[in-house]
């Protein structure tokens, strides 16, 4: 990206149908609205049948808009069978989050890749191997929180909101977004320049004003 | 059941898809023609068929709008937002009450599967409106002497009675085949003329009722876009894009069928009228020509996206600015 943007983004997550991704998804969309910054999501899947590709589009603008984008800024590549053909929707300079296992070798060379050890860190951190699929998505809600600078607060009042009414599942969601975290200030915080973030609205930024943080 | 309930005196309701709807054409033309008020919610998807069952579409328009064999046509509502969708959930059922016909609510999957930033719905102030519904004292001051399909006051719409109304006179015939101002079994030439002709004079009662178009018009452009449901999204984006690069184009929103006379209106004081859609043969588009005078028709033009995924703003912004010859 050749100019940081801030709080004007579009997040592509392709995932699997069926693998939890949608929760994943909705904890990230509830910490960016959060922190008070308008955002759209748009959730593309296939006729319910598990196992076929799911799209999940974030958009953040400063106006609010809620229709869906083309361009797509970041995006998590969480689909093996579907990765190629993802990339392609990425706009020259955006970010690509992808498993490490997936290939770049003749990928496209005008994208920042952030390569992710998603299932190796599921297997070693996460310990109820019947869990692992779908909190494999948190750790890249972590990472994507990484990515942006989304506060801690706002995961933790995401995740709180998504669980709802099954409070015990509060706790192994945090702690899973906290491995994509880590992982992310272990392994890039200090080696790449922030190129897209989101940052609570200034109260002067008029067009905002309507979606003021919350504080519960 | 839907209808059952509401001939029975009930507020009723039934939603489905595009496939669904196809499923109710004997029976909406059954609400039309008999005038049992029904409201039907239509979460638009992308056919013909089972189509793609998980995609957005606007492409139920002129069939919801006509659904049934004969001279049928019904009421439908546009919500253009989540909001909308709530507001007219509730007013539908005053619509089908008050002009006692099937009232069609059209979303689409966009709008009914994803989640939007909304204000706060309002919860509803005013009472119902039942509609034109004769009690028991009603019949008594009548002396029992009342016609289910008499129009009295010359607006169309005539008054019912509800089962288990208390007089001797509330009850009468409901039927789909020919019938005359007593809900009696006719063929009569004349009498299917004139209930056929009194209904068509209901349909424009309603039009004059049904929530108006929204317009958005500085004066000063000579390029306007209609749309209307989810639409809307892609619209207001579009045109914040077009303002920043210095071509301000007007906006009129579509809420309810049939037409706003608004809508012609809006064609008149524009050169070129863009109507954009999300369905490959530009329904609206059809519907708008089909209503306008005819010096008008040459200024409309034709915006179509139909992938089934939701509309963005390139989508407008691109061809409109490729029509208008505007360097981009």
């Amino acid at each position: 990206m050749t100019e940081p943007i801030v709080n004007n983004l579009t997040i592509q997550a392709a995932t699997v149908n069926g693998s939890g991704s949608q929760t994943a998804n909705l904890v990230l969309t509830r910490a960016i609205f959060h922190m008070g910054i308008p955002v759209a999501p748009k959730n593309v899947f296939p006729s319910n049948i598990e196992g076929l590709p799911t799209w999940y589009q974030l958009r953040i603008t400063p106006q609010g808009h809620m229709a869906r984008s083309d361009r797509v800024d970041i995006l998590v590549a969480f689909n093996a069978t579907t990765w190629r053909e993802d990339m392609k929707t990425v706009r020259p300079g955006g970010v690509v989050i992808h498993e490490e296992s997936y290939s770049t070798a003749d990928a496209r060379t005008d994208v920042v890749y952030y390569p992710v050890p998603f299932a190796k860190l599921a297997k070693a951190k996460i310990a109820s191997e019947t869990l692992r699929k779908q909190l494999a998505n948190m750790i890249y809600v972590g990472v994507v929180a990484g990515v942006l600078g989304i506060p801690w607060e706002s995961l933790e009042h995401g995740v709180k909101r998504q669980f709802l009414a099954k409070p015990k599942a509060v706790q192994v969601n945090l702690d899973a977004i906290k491995v994509g975290l880590d992982h992310y200030q272990d392994n890039f915080s200090s080696s790449r320049t922030r190129t897209a973030s989101v940052s609570t609205p200034k109260p002067e930024r008029s067009a905002s004003q309507s979606f003021k943080p919350r504080t519960s | 059941m839907a209808i059952g309930a509401s001939w029975a005196g009930a507020r009723a309701m039934t939603s489905t898809s595009g496939p669904g709807i196809s499923l109710m054409a004997e029976f909406a033309g059954l609400a039309y023609y008999a005038e049992v008020p029904v409201v039907i919610f239509d979460i638009q998807r992308i056919g013909p068929s089972t189509g793609l069952p998980t995609r957005t579409s606007q492409g139920d328009i002129s069939f919801a709008y006509t659904i049934s064999h004969g001279d049928t046509k019904h009421l439908v509502l546009l919500p253009g937002s989540v909001e909308e969708c709530y507001e007219f959930g509730r007013d539908a059922f005053d619509y089908a009450d008050r002009f006692q016909t099937p009232v069609f609510v059209l979303s689409d999957l966009d709008l009914g599967m994803n989640l939007w930033m909304t204000p706060a719905f309002k919860y509803p102030e005013k009472p119902f409106d039942r509609g034109k519904v004769l009690s028991k004292e009603d019949l008594d001051r009548l002396s029992g002497e009342w016609g289910r399909y008499q129009d009295v006051e010359g607006d169309g719409i005539t008054y019912r009675t509800l089962p288990g109304t208390d007089h001797p006179a509330a009850g009468y015939f409901t039927r789909g085949s020919g019938h005359d101002e007593h809900a009696r079994y006719t063929e009569s030439a004349d009498a299917y003329a004139r209930n056929m002709d009194r209904l068509n004079r209901k349909f424009e009662t309603a039009r004059a009722a049904l929530p108006a178009p929204v317009v958005d018009e500085s004066g000063k452009s000579s390029v306007g876009l209609i749309a209307f449901g989810s639409t809307d999204a892609a619209v207001r984006e579009a045109r914040e894009r077009l303002a920043a690069a210095n071509q301000s184009v007007d906006y009129l929103r579509i809420r309810a069928l049939p037409l706003s006379p608004d809508v012609a209106g809006f064609v008149e004081r524009h050169e070129t009228v863009y109507v954009v859609e999300q369905n490959r043969d530009g329904q609206m588009f059809d519907l708008i020509r089909l209503n306008l005078p005819a010096e008008l028709i040459g200024r409309l033009r034709s915006i179509r996206h139909y992938n089934g995924q939701p509309i963005p703003a390139d989508a407008i912004t691109e061809p409109l600015l490729q029509s208008e010859a505007i360097p981009v």
